[in-house]
């Protein structure tokens, strides 16, 4: 069997505004072997939540504009028909977003919006009286129940009788995230893409909920496209990592690669930015991430870059591998 | 050295009112008899969970949350008992930067009007100076004044916006500043700028800050002493060195094993061998008997469910409220 699970191929995502065409994800590469967690790593802005929306196709066309290619389990996703791509939201690939209160609909309770999701999963349109009928079936209800019961057990809430009736107020944030991660294995999905999951969450509750997900990911063979930017987190959850920065990968490889000896100038600074425990001086990057509309030429990193030279604010670097399994874009180390 | 800010005994009760007509049901000791002590010209820091009453505490010494029980002294003067005439001078020593600067930033001034506003309202500077004290602000934050003084939030980015808010502490020319999480909202490398900015302030101006924040790598780097807050209640407090290098309360030992770290190297500084526990912060409302981290502890035993544990000071200023010790 192929063991390649996504593989997305020079994607460009673009977005037509009033000031001009800005390129918020330009020629990204990134793949996704079966069973593997990949995280994608870089600030706010650099357009990591964006590709991940892309791949789902939540992102409205117009007005983003999406081009090439992103192949998933042999398929095209971007040439697939809207009818054809609800086969795979929500059931083959699945999404944990990033703000798990917020995510769940205030008004109803977690039962019922685990049984409108497992019931009505994959339809365009339900007329009401199909909807109220399909949902007063008790023999159908009390099968969902059965099911969502042992889904919540899977995710580890304790009183899943209890959490059942309860309303999203009612949940702490750490549980929120739980229900959601839930609802995301409801559909047996084959991948995870999860949007900061843990970033509203305490440090206790994060090492919780990464744990939990990275069990269900041996249980499950689950295959994890993880979007953060807490560098601690990515080095300890995932076997390979991408740095993005301002639309663009610039380095990846395996996280033991990226964390020890990390080449690209972007990945230097924000590794000595992050505050380290042995007290040892921290130190931040100067600048902001450019805008996207007439972004610098040639590398885009070059204005804030420390080791800069003039071949870099005129092309753009390839990305060249310079250890096995490590790829960096930089003149630096080689890059054409 | 001098003590400046003093805390003690503090509680701040929210109560609970149900029905019609209304009934009280309960209580929420948010902040539950808190000490602090907090020199002249060191950085404290506290630190906990969200819930554990941290920010409750610092809107407490602001006078924003009325105090229930207990008292807190600036420079040996109880804060609740002045007058409003002084009230208003001592509050322009006390300065507090908000956790969100999008959103605690009115998005409808400009940047000088934002920066002109406590001037008028303490009535400093004569008029004609006060646009030159704004540009020496805003220089000492490393923002120019040519480019910044007529912008609008929308067009700043987290980090300018959190300069702004610094800035807009600094005015008054306080010696004592709140930060109530100054970097949660920023990402790393915007991070490492703000707490470099606030360092250099901080030895220029002779100020005294009180951090408060979840992340413990950041507190670790920054302060001199800290509290560890679970519940509106301290579990240990001391010098920041002895509590990462050796965490006596099981709390404290859960928290730190929970840093993500982003180097092998670090991992000597965690507390190794520590279980994972199962559970989540009780709420305020039925919070546990005895010690309130009996619930989560993995080295609970019966004294702990029935009996709550003194502060106790274990090594020179090293203070843990546990049973185990």
């Amino acid at each position: 069997m192929d063991n390649r699970l996504l593989s997305i191929e020079n994607l460009k995502i673009s977005f037509d505004t009033s000031s001009g065409i800005a390129r918020v994800v330009d020629g990204v590469n990134l793949e996704l072997d079966r069973g593997e967690v990949v995280t994608l790593v870089g600030e706010t802005g650099c357009g990591k939540s964006i590709l991940l929306k892309s791949i789902l196709r939540l992102l409205a066309t117009p007005p983003s504009i999406i081009e090439n290619r992103i192949v998933f389990e042999g398929v095209d996703l971007l040439s697939l028909e809207d009818s054809q791509f609800i086969k795979y939201r929500g059931s083959k690939i699945s999404y944990i977003p990033q703000s798990p209160q917020e995510s769940l609909v205030p008004v109803f309770t977690v039962r019922e919006q685990f049984v409108d999701l497992l019931l009505f999963r994959g339809m365009k349109r339900v007329s009401r009286p199909t909807y109220y009928g399909m949902r007063s079936n008790k023999k159908v209800i009390g099968e969902i129940t059965e099911k969502i019961i042992k889904l919540l057990r899977d995710v580890r809430i304790s009183d899943e009788n209890l959490v059942l009736d309860y309303y999203p107020f009612q949940l702490s944030g750490g549980m929120a995230q739980r229900v959601l991660i839930a609802m995301a294995l409801s559909g047996n999905p084959s991948l995870i893409l999860a949007d900061e999951p843990t970033t509203a969450l305490d440090v206790t509750i994060q090492k919780q909920i990464t744990d939990m997900i990275n069990d269900l990911r041996n249980k499950y063979k689950l295959s994890i496209l993880y979007v953060t930017h807490n560098l601690g987190l990515a080095r300890e959850i995932s076997d390979r990592v991408y740095i993005m920065y301002a639309g663009k990968i610039v380095e990846n490889g395996i996280s033991t690669g990226i964390f020890n000896n990390p080449l690209h100038p972007y990945t230097k600074g924000l590794l000595s930015s992050v505050p380290k425990l042995s007290g040892e001086k921290f130190r931040g990057i100067e600048g902001t991430i450019p805008s996207y509309v007439g972004p610098p030429t040639g590398c885009r990193f070059n204005p804030r870059c420390p080791v800069a030279i003039k071949a870099c604010s005129e092309k753009e670097p390839t990305m060249k591998e310079v250890e096995k399994n490590h790829f960096v874009s930089c003149y630096a180390y080689g890059g054409e | 050295m001098a003590e400046i800010l003093t805390v003690d005994k503090a509680c701040v009760y929210f109560s609970i009112y149900r029905g019609f007509p209304k009934k009280l049901v309960g209580q929420i000791k948010a902040v539950d008899n808190i000490n602090l002590s907090i020199e002249k010209e060191e950085t404290y820091g506290i630190v906990g969970e969200s819930g554990s009453g941290k920010t409750t505490l610092a809107k407490a010494i602001m006078g924003i949350n009325p105090l229930d029980h207990g008292s807190i002294y600036y420079r040996h003067e109880e804060l609740n008992e002045l007058r409003k005439r002084d009230k208003k001078f001592i509050y322009r020593k006390i300065q507090y930067i908000y956790q969100d600067p999008s959103s605690s930033l009115d998005p409808r001034k400009s940047v000088k009007d934002i920066l002109m506003e406590p001037i008028k309202v303490h009535n400093l500077y004569p008029k004609e100076e006060r646009l030159r004290v704004i540009g020496e602000i805003l220089g000492a934050v490393d923002l120019p004044p040519s480019d910044f003084m007529s912008r609008y939030l929308a067009n700043l980015s987290g980090g300018q916006k959190q300069r702004i808010a610094i800035a807009r502490a600094l005015l008054l020319h306080p010696d004592f500043l709140i930060l109530d999480e100054p970097t949660s909202a920023l990402d790393v490398s915007v991070q490492a700028k703000i707490l470099e900015l606030l360092d250099s302030l901080k030895k220029r101006l002779n100020l005294t800050y009180l951090v408060i924040t979840h992340d413990l790598s950041v507190i670790s780097n920054v302060t001199n002493r800290i509290s560890i807050f679970y519940l509106g209640h301290t579990m240990e407090k001391g010098k920041t060195y002895d509590i990462f290098r050796e965490p006596l309360h099981p709390y404290t030992k859960l928290l730190l094993s929970s840093i993500p770290i982003i180097a092998e190297s670090e991992k000597k500084f965690k507390p190794s061998g520590v279980p994972t526990i199962e559970g989540e912060i009780p709420s305020f409302v039925n919070l546990p008997k005895g010690c309130r981290f009996s619930t989560r502890c993995p080295y609970v035993f019966d004294k702990c469910q029935s009996l709550e544990p003194e502060m106790k000071e274990v090594k020179g200023g090293h203070y843990v409220a546990c049973h185990l010790y």
